[in-house]
């Protein structure tokens, strides 16, 4: 580039004065701040419960992950977070956490056990008006207890009944979905800064951010749904999509070697043939891509969410609906190349397997005929538990909906979690 | 809070220059230099002296820049308000094609053209700000000056 190029470029800033901006600034930082503190005190107690510790701790100086001295990350400060343990499913949860659908807001979570309804306002800041913020995308852990959220300023975690949460990782690109480890003790996120895709992995616990490179692009021909999840016992690490394929790792990224996530179906595999006429484009059937939702802890088992039809690029968070529910519509053995069905719910309704145990149990949820159960909206869901054989082992028809007070009646359709 | 103040009158102009250039609009590059300076005042305490600020504040407000948060904010607002006044010397027609088209890159190439070619920074240093890869400037430097070749003839030649 010659100088001329840079000669324009001054030129074109220059005659632009500088307007008073030192105290609007630091207004707005107060405003900012104010948040921070709070979320400083909710760390405090944290480590005064002794809550903090024993969990993996990625390290900063190996990773390659930015310092405090970057100035756009927040040294680590250890979140209220609580993680689970990884053991066998013998029964569906007693409570089940949900994302509000009905209140207008995006930022409640509901907990139905039983009968007994809660509403949990998230731990969002909130502007000068006292209204909320715009739309946060927010995944609670398997546990049930804690929450994470990409928020204006980063990804921020604490417990789901919790005033505030903790930013752990500050950047303004966050972009895909953020999935929990299957103890709930770390959480990875993507981040499109750049060109290709960093993963941004987190120990939810004492909030220490480890940053992996990859591959995978954020835009281009290639681009398409990023998954980055944990398998079902949480020791490795499976990234990827569906043109440029996936690689498993050590659970922190290490020693990382192609994986073999198995052949997605044609859409008449998995979907009927009405809605592959009314809702797929010619060609498109022929066309699926996979997110990958779980793996079991051998590798063996693939959850794939399938959809079909031209990739649209790597979703920012902000096209990213708040209402994603997690699950997958195929289960793939990949050393067989079989699909894992389960013969007494396919059929009856939309299924998608919502949850896979370290050992082998699989949690379904089927959108079932609305006369087998409650009135009102046609809406019913069911949630079965099955063993690694392949028999239910529990079930349970889940509410519709509750009414909150006044606000009105709060809709039960996005599970997001459940409690151990 | 004096020093924030004597942070933010030495080094606004500066900023404010790059976040025109940035969004081609005076109020948006306000608008960007005080969002970045509001979070630097958040994290006044822990920048240890005056030369972090300004690499902090500069880092946010690129980082600002090319977040969908704000793209969604300010998306279909980029009209640039400032005249081109003719001088003596200066090419007026190329300096009006030079705007438009530096308002066509995407927001990330034009951080990258700004940081490189306004704030002189390297490759490295502006892989750093941007907290990306030099192969990701690398690649973005490229794509832009396709792109304003394209636009902008009169460029085309101009790279060394």
């Amino acid at each position: 580039m010659t100088d001329e190029f840079r000669e324009l470029l001054h030129r074109r800033a220059d005659g632009v004065k500088s307007a008073p901006l030192a105290e609007p600034a630091m207004t707005a930082g107060r405003r900012l701040g104010y948040v921070r503190d709070s979320v400083a005190g909710v760390a405090a107690v944290a480590v005064a419960a002794g809550l903090v510790g024993g969990y993996l701790v990625l390290d900063p100086a190996t990773g390659g992950a930015p310092t405090a001295e970057d100035g756009a990350v927040l040294p680590a400060v250890p979140t209220d977070a609580v993680a689970g343990e990884i053991g066998r499913w013998t029964a569906l949860p007693e409570t089940l956490v949900y994302g509000n659908n009905g209140l207008g807001s995006d930022q409640a979570a509901s907990l139905v056990t039983g009968d007994t309804y809660e509403t949990l306002p998230l731990p969002y800041f909130t502007d000068d008006d006292g209204g909320d913020v715009e739309h946060t995308p927010w995944f609670v852990s398997p546990n049930g207890m804690n929450v994470a959220s990409a928020t204006e300023e980063g990804l921020s975690i604490g417990r789901l009944d919790a005033e505030a949460d903790t930013l752990v990782h500050e950047s303004a690109t966050l972009c895909g979905l953020i999935n929990w480890s299957p103890d709930s003790s770390r959480v990875v996120v993507s981040d499109c800064a750049g060109d290709t895709v960093d993963l941004i992995l987190v120990d939810a616990v004492s909030g220490a951010v480890n940053r992996l490179a990859t591959d995978l692009p954020v835009e281009g021909e290639d681009s398409d749904w990023v998954t980055a999840i944990w398998n079902a016992d949480g020791s490795r690490l499976i990234w990827g999509n569906t043109p440029l394929g996936f690689t498993i790792a050590d659970a922190d990224g290490s020693d990382p070697e192609p994986f073999d996530a198995g052949v997605l179906p044609n859409a008449a595999e998995i979907l009927d043939q009405h809605t592959i006429d009314t809702k797929l484009l010619p060609g498109e059937a022929e066309n699926p891509r996979t997110r990958i939702t779980a793996v079991s802890a051998d590798g063996n088992l693939v959850c794939h969410d399938v959809t079909y039809g031209d990739p649209t690029g790597y979703h920012a968070m902000d096209r990213v609906s708040g209402h994603i529910e997690p699950g997958c519509n195929y289960l793939l053995d990949v050393s067989t190349g079989q699909r894992i069905e389960f013969p007494e719910v396919d059929g009856e309704g939309y299924t998608k397997i919502v949850g896979l145990s370290a050992f082998g149990e699989v949690i379904t949820r089927t959108l079932t005929d609305p006369a087998d159960s409650g009135p009102g909206y046609g809406t019913v869901y069911r949630t079965d538990l099955w063993n690694a054989e392949g028999e239910k082992i529990d079930s349970l028809v889940e509410p519709q909906y509750y009414e909150d007070g006044g606000k009105g009646r709060v809709m039960l359709n996005v599970l997001w979690g459940y409690t151990s | 809070m004096d020093e924030f103040r004597q942070f933010v009158a030495g080094h606004a102009a500066a900023l404010l220059r790059s976040a025109y250039l940035l969004t081609g609009d005076r109020q948006l590059a306000e608008d960007l230099v005080q969002d970045a300076l509001a979070r630097t005042h958040m994290a006044w305490h822990r920048l240890k002296d005056v030369g972090n600020a300004s690499a902090y504040a500069r880092k946010v407000m690129y980082h600002l820049q090319v977040s969908w948060w704000r793209r969604r904010r300010v998306a279909e607002t980029l009209t640039d308000t400032a005249p081109v006044i003719a001088a003596p010397g200066r090419d007026t027609a190329l300096e009006l094609s030079v705007r438009a088209a530096l308002l066509k890159l995407t927001a990330g190439q034009r951080a990258v053209i700004v940081l490189r070619f306004f704030e002189d920074l390297t490759e490295a240093e502006t892989a750093k700000a941007l907290g990306v890869s030099k192969s990701t400037v690398h690649f973005k430097s490229e794509a832009a000056f396709r792109r304003l070749a394209r636009l902008v003839p009169e460029l085309e030649g101009e790279r060394g």
